[in-house]
């Protein structure tokens, strides 16, 4: 008795995913961003394996190891398949490690932005019209229009920011944003459906209404916005190192540029023989934030049924 | 309408001053104070303490942001510390005025030529749903829109300025050419502005011959008549431009930007390009899209005075505060090719923490965005009987 009644649910969910899948694959460019990301994911989590088995911390560490056998920087060997850097570091193994750094920021950023401005928008369109609803939106309507990397930029002249702090400080500015003003109207949407009314009628709470029903409905699109933080947090955090902002920061793809620039191996005549000194990194960047923003596409087309074809 | 007006402008000052009171409070939590970074170590304590009471350090916050209002509304930011890149006690206002015009040229013709590359290529994919004529340039605009901007700036730099010679290696003038005029009294604002003006005038030029020649059927005539205006435009320009004698130099300046601009309308394209996608489709779905398809019109007419001219409302949205988030974006470019505006500015005076200079930029930025944001929602408004009403 108990299985079939849980039965239900489990497969109707299973048919709508299926169902989603099926548009978001139809759109190709989402599929084209899932195949980019598992193979970035597959890098990202090779590195610690890697460090554990086959090489020398000593020599492959992204921060602390160097080679004594070639100069630096030197160009792609059999022993360092994408050279070394300035300071004596492969620059494989420190790619490898950075886009992990880029993916954890870029996660955390997106999951904190988008359960902010998940419970903040459903709470303002289900309490619509009262103090919560006017604060927040007020708010929203501020931080949306805020230049962002401005104040970013500003910030780290007056406080240290690190990785954390960095992801914090844009999942908060984003979730209580622009991310809370789509999910208000999104959610605006659902409040005034019937269902919404039966569940009260039937005796929920609003807890409950709001946990169970408003916020279940307005995922989909949560998810989505999700995407496009991911990208805007790695992009953020390589332009801050680029420019050196962000001392905290021991590793990452913009410090792999950053260490290179100072050096004068880009800005230059140098560019193009120092190719593996940029190149990887900023590939990387792109990969990433392409893969990302190709699923956020793919997303759109499930999400907002006036996008599709038919 | 007028009490809509009036609650809105309300608002946006309410804004505006929480965002100065943000900003403020923000540069008083940094470590350490300000006569660390003015007063050199050797400065006896008696004349370190005089300092601070000459600036009014030694009040209460809400009486020092009290006094950085009252001179805000004087149009009075304070003076910058003296650092590498800022003349010690000259004002921020003159460095922002200085500054200001020159941001707004460069990045202003980046959003335009962004705007009409991406409303003319969105319209047209959009059209072609599902084929590769759309894949493709979706694909390679959105690969493009993610190239991380140094790495685009570094390699355009090193392409088409040392490789090919082509344009100069940063840098926003030909100091020689400019010497005679400056040794007269000249400053950049006396070409960057008229060069500000020029590009307003042509936008509004364009945008009206367009129209006006819409009407037209035949396209051999349209085209025509297009050339035509354009020619006018470029005759009456250089005439003007002749007149004052300051061609070259505005030359000059336009010969220096090639790179910056292109530099950005490769990453950016994208984003209008995206944004006239979506909402095409959204416009060819409606019901008059097909009674003008039933009615017998060229496909053609349908596209473009038909779904294109309904679909602009979001794309036009997105483009007001494109231009009012060009602060924001001059910061890498500036950076990377040595202009010396706004973003420069910021990054140079965070670096040399000159908090007067950052505190003044961020500032303007976030006016810039609240005033864009206030003439977007006016004229929202003026178009939609709905948004005043409700």
């Amino acid at each position: 008795m108990r299985d079939t009644h849980a039965q239900g649910p489990a497969r109707r969910l299973w048919r709508q995913w299926t169902a989603n899948w099926r548009v978001f694959a139809e759109g190709r460019i989402g599929l084209v961003g899932v195949a980019l990301l598992a193979f970035i994911a597959a890098l990202a989590l090779a590195h610690p394996v890697l460090l554990a088995t086959v090489w020398d911390p000593q020599i492959y560490h992204p921060i602390t190891g160097f080679t004594r056998d070639v100069a630096f920087p030197s160009p792609p060997a059999w022993s360092h398949p994408l050279g070394v850097s300035r300071f004596g570091r492969d620059v494989l193994s420190q790619l490898m490690y950075s886009v992990r750094v880029a993916f954890g920021l870029g996660i955390l950023a997106a999951a904190i932005s988008v359960s902010l401005g998940t419970v903040v928008g459903c709470l303002a369109a289900f309490y619509r019209g009262r103090i919560v609803d006017t604060l927040f939106m007020r708010l929203a309507n501020f931080l949306m229009i805020f230049p962002t990397f401005t104040l970013l930029v500003a910030l780290s002249g007056v406080a240290t920011i690190d990785l954390l702090r960095l992801a914090i400080i844009i999942g908060v500015l984003g979730g209580l944003g622009g991310i809370t003003v789509v999910l208000k109207s999104r959610a605006l949407g659902v409040t005034v459906k019937p269902f919404i009314d039966a569940a009260r009628v039937a005796g929920g709470s609003d807890l409950h209404l709001i946990l169970r029903h408003v916020i279940p409905n307005v995922l989909p699109l949560s998810f989505l916005y999700m995407m496009f933080t991911v990208t805007s947090a790695i992009f953020a955090e390589a332009a801050l190192s680029f420019f050196g902002l962000l001392p905290q920061v021991r590793m990452s793809l913009g410090l792999m540029i950053n260490e290179a620039y100072t050096a004068g191996y880009l800005g230059g005549p140098l560019l193009a023989e120092y190719w593996y000194l940029w190149m990887p990194p900023g590939l990387a960047i792109t990969v990433i934030c392409s893969a990302f923003y190709m699923i956020g596409r793919g997303l759109d087309e499930v999400v907002n049924p006036r996008l599709r074809e038919r | 309408m007028t009490r809509f007006l009036v609650q809105r402008l309300l608002q946006s000052l309410v804004l505006l001053v929480l965002v100065i009171a943000a900003v403020f409070l923000i540069f008083q939590v940094m470590p350490g104070d300000i006569t660390t970074v003015m007063v050199s170590p050797e400065t006896p304590p008696e004349a370190r303490q005089a300092v601070i009471e000459r600036l009014g350090l030694d009040r209460p916050v809400h009486e020092r942001f009290a006094i950085y209002m009252r001179g805000l509304v004087q149009f009075d930011l304070g003076a910058a510390f003296p650092t590498a890149s800022f003349h010690g006690g000259q004002p921020v206002t003159a460095i922002i005025a200085e500054r200001l015009p020159r941001t707004v040229l460069l990045f202003v013709v980046v959003v335009v030529v962004n705007y009409a590359l991406g409303f003319a290529i969105g319209k047209r994919i959009a059209w072609r749903r599902g084929g590769i004529a759309e894949l493709l340039p979706t694909a390679i605009g959105v690969v493009l829109h993610n190239v991380f901007t140094p790495v685009a700036g570094l390699v355009l730099l090193w392409l088409f300025a040392l490789r090919f010679g082509l344009f100069p290696f940063g840098g926003w003038q030909d100091f020689t050419r400019w010497r005679p005029f400056i040794e007269r009294g000249l400053t950049s604002n006396d070409v960057f502005v008229p060069m500000i003006g020029t590009g307003a005038f042509f936008v509004a030029w364009t945008l009206l011959l367009l129209r006006s020649t819409s009407g037209m059927d035949r396209p051999s005539m349209r085209r025509a008549a297009r050339a035509a205006g354009f020619a006018v435009f470029v005759v009456g320009a250089l005439v003007w431009w002749q007149r004052t004698a300051l061609l070259p130099l505005a030359l000059d300046v336009l010969y220096h930007m090639t790179l910056p601009v292109l530099a950005l309308v490769l990453i950016g394209f994208a984003t209008p390009m995206l944004v006239m996608r979506d909402s095409m489709l959204e416009t060819m779905r409606d019901d008059f899209v097909l009674t003008a398809r039933a009615k017998g019109l060229p496909d053609r007419q349908v596209r473009d005075r038909h779904a294109a001219r309904a679909a602009l409302l979001p794309i036009a949205t997105s483009f007001a505060l494109a231009v009012a988030l060009v602060v924001d974006g001059a910061v890498i470019t500036e950076t990377l090719f040595s202009w010396p505006g706004m973003g420069q500015a910021l990054l140079r005076s965070v670096t040399e923490k000159n908090y007067p200079v950052t505190m003044g930029v961020v500032i303007v930025a976030g006016t810039t965005v609240l005033l864009a944001h206030l003439i977007v929602d006016l004229l929202y408004a003026a178009i939609d009987p709905r948004v005043r009403h409700a």
